[in-house]
């Protein structure tokens, strides 16, 4: 698990600090650094901790990572000698945050040739070439997307320790991380999710549809195309709500149609990710069924489309008892330009009146359980992944800034102070 | 059914009204206070943030047994239409139908009453010939394309509209018809494509000026000196028109225009293209119900029968379908007595079968005299039903349309010339509601725009509707025939009287609580609920000025 460390890389490593910190010193600019820690064992020490579990928040905690596993977390933890001590006393500690709907583009599987338009006896045909991959064309993730052309530094400097990949239509999604040495991205394909994008229209409502619906022994496979199998397997998962069904609803008319799915008796087990705009989430915010939906949203303050007033819709939605994950990618440009302090909009919308604990974990455990990874991280407790962030002060202020990301026990970003 | 104000409520508690007027006004100044504010936030304590949670499935509990409830409208004055009115009586609405109405009702307990004293209830308006409203795009399943959020529906329950049949394919704006006539070559053959009906080709009249379209030029076969039109047509033609005669044709391949002084190939007999509509509520926010019933009518568009060619292709059509009918009958006789027997080809669409089989009527634009006896005789040798739309001329023959019992929609305010010469016998007249009414016609009114617009044309469009219906009166009609054109006379047009147009029990619970005479220019919708829940709310929704 733990890879060899090479002192020499890692003397090379400091230098490169001290000149990234020259650099910065000059230019204000900050670098990314990979760090290793040697047995694998590594402290974080006198943090004020955010758990993202029931427990909350604990007080000048100590947390112990042992091979990339959170071994023991609490107040009263002995340090083994041999570990690597983080000192952070006065800094906040909160789960790695997890990216419920991150979308990346993937290249098309058919660019399409473009077609003739003949008229004859004034009636017009469309003659050959080939269609471009449509809406609901199947794209899966793991094989066709290019993790090296892949901008993912914005997402680990915001702190994102687990990115759900999507993209827009139909297919099957993986999940993504950083990962150490060298510093790349890691793939998790095992278990694949199925995100559809719906409208209120008949084509993708189809796709919907026809994946719900069981299929009958006899003559479904062999009409299908070759991802047939793969793809009948993730939909059962769904089916049995195992994992859920990730819906990027169009409109507010679209989630209502997906809301009609949900009543019918057969997807009684369903469960749904909601990929929704706060706007249309606010008009079917009553009509959701709060136990089988998982609101995924941008983290902001929404306008009322009839009054022009300012709402918070993950609040009316907490309110209501449905579970919101904020997507933090969603909002491009904050996204790309809110370094050092990622979780700014989110604290707005716990100073309008969003419960904070239940903001930290919409981050962090929300998504982590809608993913069905619940077991693996999105909270600070022990045998979860060390997917810890370090912030030095409250990560929900102007002034928390982001100043290490922890990612399965290995620093992948530090920010230069 | 508490949806909107619900929300209006929660959005209320979570930005206090005097902030969003600070952000507004100075937004600086509001980031300043959030920093300064974020820095005194401490962390809740977790039994409170438990606490919470609890009271919010609580609380989703109680809304859920709160939609359970009854709804009651109790105090006003209710015009049934159709059984006079009930003053200060009270409707029971449970299950999205009017369980209970009259003056001795009891209320069910823990029912949420709307006090309705002082005001007017009357059925939801219906509209006809709408288009795009509460549907996205042109669908072809129109089921799976409803859009109970589209905005408009909001100013068309301002006004009272709560049913609409909207228009799904075909052509644009009324009057604009006289293009469409051409379609399929082969008349029995191409017309089984079913789906082909929903969708709208553009592949009719490529290269054709504008204007000779609008003229009704193309595909009219009309001949200068002996149509009752020309008149009019002249006023508006062009030189060029009236020197060389009309475009005929438009060439396949090069779309040029090939004019009739060249000896050209006479055209094969088309089957003339009907355009779908969807009768969908207004039921804005509920999908649930929202969707009435697709084409309730087989809607052709004006001059589609005009000429010996079409009717030509018309009665052959009608051969076509009865002789499929007879074979069909004999075919289920043949199953009957288990005989082995193939069925025989459907050789016209179901929309067209549901028309010889008299399930639903014709309709068809038909603006002037000629045009309505034309129609009227061309129904009656078929035999089918009839139903005409912006009868401009009907005053001039009431007692055809009477006898052949053919219903009518009419817009007050639409005129046309009277033509050179008969001045006393075509065009439009302000009377033509009170001898429609006189003669027993049944008349349904429609604005003279078919959407919403509120482009600056005040009192064309649909939010106009009601208005329209006040000119009814000014025109002689009655009061109760002019609501009566807005309610139940297009209900019963449209097929679904046993559902809407009047407030009954058992009917839907589609009614409009209104501050006064629904025919008043000053009177405004208060409360509009649709299929049992308040769709509309004048002080919530705030789409019409509030100046009283």
């Amino acid at each position: 698990m733990i890879p060899q460390i090479d002192i020499c890389k890692r003397a090379i490593a400091t230098c490169m600090t001290w000149a990234g910190i020259a650099v910065a010193a000059a230019f204000i600019v900050v670098v990314n650094q990979s760090i290793v820690y040697a047995d694998g064992l590594l402290a974080i020490t006198g943090a004020t901790i955010e758990t993202a579990t029931d427990e909350g928040t604990i007080e000048d905690g100590i947390i112990l990572i042992r091979d990339g596993k959170i071994a023991e977390v609490g107040t009263d933890v002995s340090v083994p000698g041999s570990a690597a001590v983080i000192r952070a006393d006065g800094k906040t500690v909160m789960p790695g945050i997890v990216d419920p709907y991150y979308v990346v583009t993937v290249p098309s599987s058919s660019s399409g040739s473009a077609p003739r338009v003949i008229v004859f006896q004034g009636r017009s045909f469309i003659v050959g070439g080939t269609p471009a991959a449509t809406d609901t064309s199947f794209v899966k993730i793991a094989d066709a997307f290019q993790p090296a052309r892949w901008e993912w530094r914005p997402a680990v400097r915001t702190g994102i320790t687990t990115a759900h990949l999507v993209t827009r239509g139909y297919g099957q999604s993986c999940l993504a991380g950083p990962r150490v040495d060298p510093i790349s991205v890691s793939l998790e394909t095992k278990n694949p999710r199925t995100f559809v994008a719906v409208s209120n229209e008949p084509k993708s409502l189809k796709v919907l549809r026809d994946g719900l619906k069981k299929p009958s022994s006899s003559s479904s496979s062999s009409s299908r195309s070759s991802s047939s199998s793969s793809t009948s397997t993730t939909w059962e998962d769904v089916r049995s709500g195992k994992l859920p069904v990730v819906v990027n609803a169009n409109n507010a008319a679209a989630v209502l149609y997906i809301v009609e799915e949900l009543k019918k008796k057969e997807n009684e087990k369903v469960k749904v990710a909601l990929i929704v705009s706060g706007a249309d989430a606010l008009l079917t915010l009553e009509q959701l069924p709060a136990d089988r939906v998982t609101l995924v949203l941008a983290p902001r303050l929404e306008t009322e489309p009839s009054t022009r007033r300012l709402v918070n819709v993950a609040k009316d939605a907490a309110d209501l008892g449905i579970s919101v994950a904020f997507s933090l990618s969603s909002n491009q440009t904050n996204f790309r330009n809110s370094q050092d302090i990622p979780l700014f909009a989110v604290a707005q919308l716990v100073h309008m009146g969003l419960d904070r604990q239940s903001a930290i974990e919409s981050l962090t455990r929300t998504p982590a359980k809608m993913l069905g990874m619940e077991e693996s991280f999105g909270t600070i407790e022990e045998g979860r992944q060390a997917d810890v962030l370090i912030f030095d002060g409250d990560p929900l202020s102007a002034s928390g800034r982001i100043t290490q990301v922890i990612s399965g026990g290995d620093s992948v970003y530090q920010s230069v102070e | 059914m508490k949806t909107l104000m619900t929300f209006t409520h929660s959005s209320i508690k979570s930005v206090p009204k005097g902030k969003a007027a600070t952000m507004v006004k100075n937004r600086i100044h509001f980031w300043m206070s959030v920093v300064l504010a974020l820095t005194f936030v401490s962390a809740p304590s977790l039994v409170w943030a438990q606490d919470s949670k609890k009271d919010a499935s609580e609380e989703k509990k109680e809304k859920e047994s709160d939609e359970e409830k009854v709804l009651v409208i109790q105090g006003g004055d209710i015009q049934t239409v159709t059984n006079g009115v009930i003053r200060k009586g009270t409707i029971v609405i449970r299950d999205g139908k009017i369980d209970a109405m009259g003056k001795d009702v009891e209320v069910p307990e823990g029912a949420t009453i709307i006090d309705a004293t002082g005001k007017r209830l009357t059925p939801g308006f219906i509209a006809l010939n709408v288009s795009r409203l509460g549907l996205s795009r042109s669908p072809s399943t129109l089921s799976d394309s409803l859009d109970p959020f589209d905005r408009n529906m909001k100013l068309a329950l301002g006004v009272g509209i709560t049913t609409a049949m909207v228009r799904t394919s075909g052509t644009g704006g009324r009057g604009r018809f006289g293009a469409t006539v051409l379609s399929q070559p082969e008349a029995g053959s191409d017309l089984g494509k079913a789906d082909n009906m929903l969708t709208d080709t553009p592949d009719i009249a490529i290269g054709v000026p504008s204007e000779a379209m609008n003229l009704g030029f193309i595909g009219d076969n009309r001949f200068v000196g002996l149509d009752p039109d020309i008149p009019m047509i002249i006023k508006n033609a062009t030189q060029a028109n009236l020197d060389y005669g009309t475009f005929e044709r438009v060439c396949p391949c090069c779309g040029i225009a090939i004019r009739p002084t060249e000896p050209i190939r006479d055209p094969k007999p088309q089957a003339a293209r009907p355009s779908g509509s969807a009768v969908v509520k207004m039921s804005y926010g509920a999908l649930d119900r929202m969707f009435v019933r697709t084409n309730p009518f087989y809607s052709l568009p004006r001059g589609a029968l005009r000429g010996a060619l079409a009717k030509d292709t018309w009665r052959n059509q009608f051969k076509i379908a009865r002789d499929y009918l007879k074979k069909q009958a004999e075919h289920e006789a043949a199953i009957k007595a288990g005989k082995k027997d193939r069925p025989p080809r459907k050789p016209v669409t179901d929309d067209f079968l549901a028309l010889v089989q008299g399930k639903k009527p014709l309709r068809i634009a038909a603006p002037t005299a000629s045009e309505i006896r034309d129609m009227i005789a061309l129904a009656e040798e078929l035999d089918y039903r009839l139903s005409l739309d912006g009868t401009v001329e009907a005053w001039l023959v009431t007692d055809e349309l009477s006898q052949a019992s053919v219903s009518v929609t009419i817009t007050p305010r639409a005129s046309r010339d009277p033509n050179f010469g008969e001045e006393n016998s075509s065009g439009s007249w302000v009377e033509t509601p009170r001898v429609l009414e006189e003669s027993g016609v049944p008349f349904a009114v429609t604005s003279l725009s078919s959407s919403i617009s509120l482009g600056g044309i005040a009192g064309r469009d649909l939010t106009s509707l009601p208005l329209e219906a006040a000119f009814l009166v000014r025109g002689g009609a009655t009061e109760q025939e002019a609501v009566e054109a807005l309610t139940i006379t297009p209900a019963k047009m449209l097929g679904i009287e046993d559902r809407v147009g009047s407030l009954e029990v058992g009917k839907d619970a589609d009614i409009l609580i209104l501050t006064g005479n629904p025919l008043d220019y000053q009177t405004y919708v208060e409360t509009a609920v649709v299929n049992g829940r308040i769709a509309y709310e004048r002080t919530v929704d705030r789409v019409l000025p509030l100046t009283d």
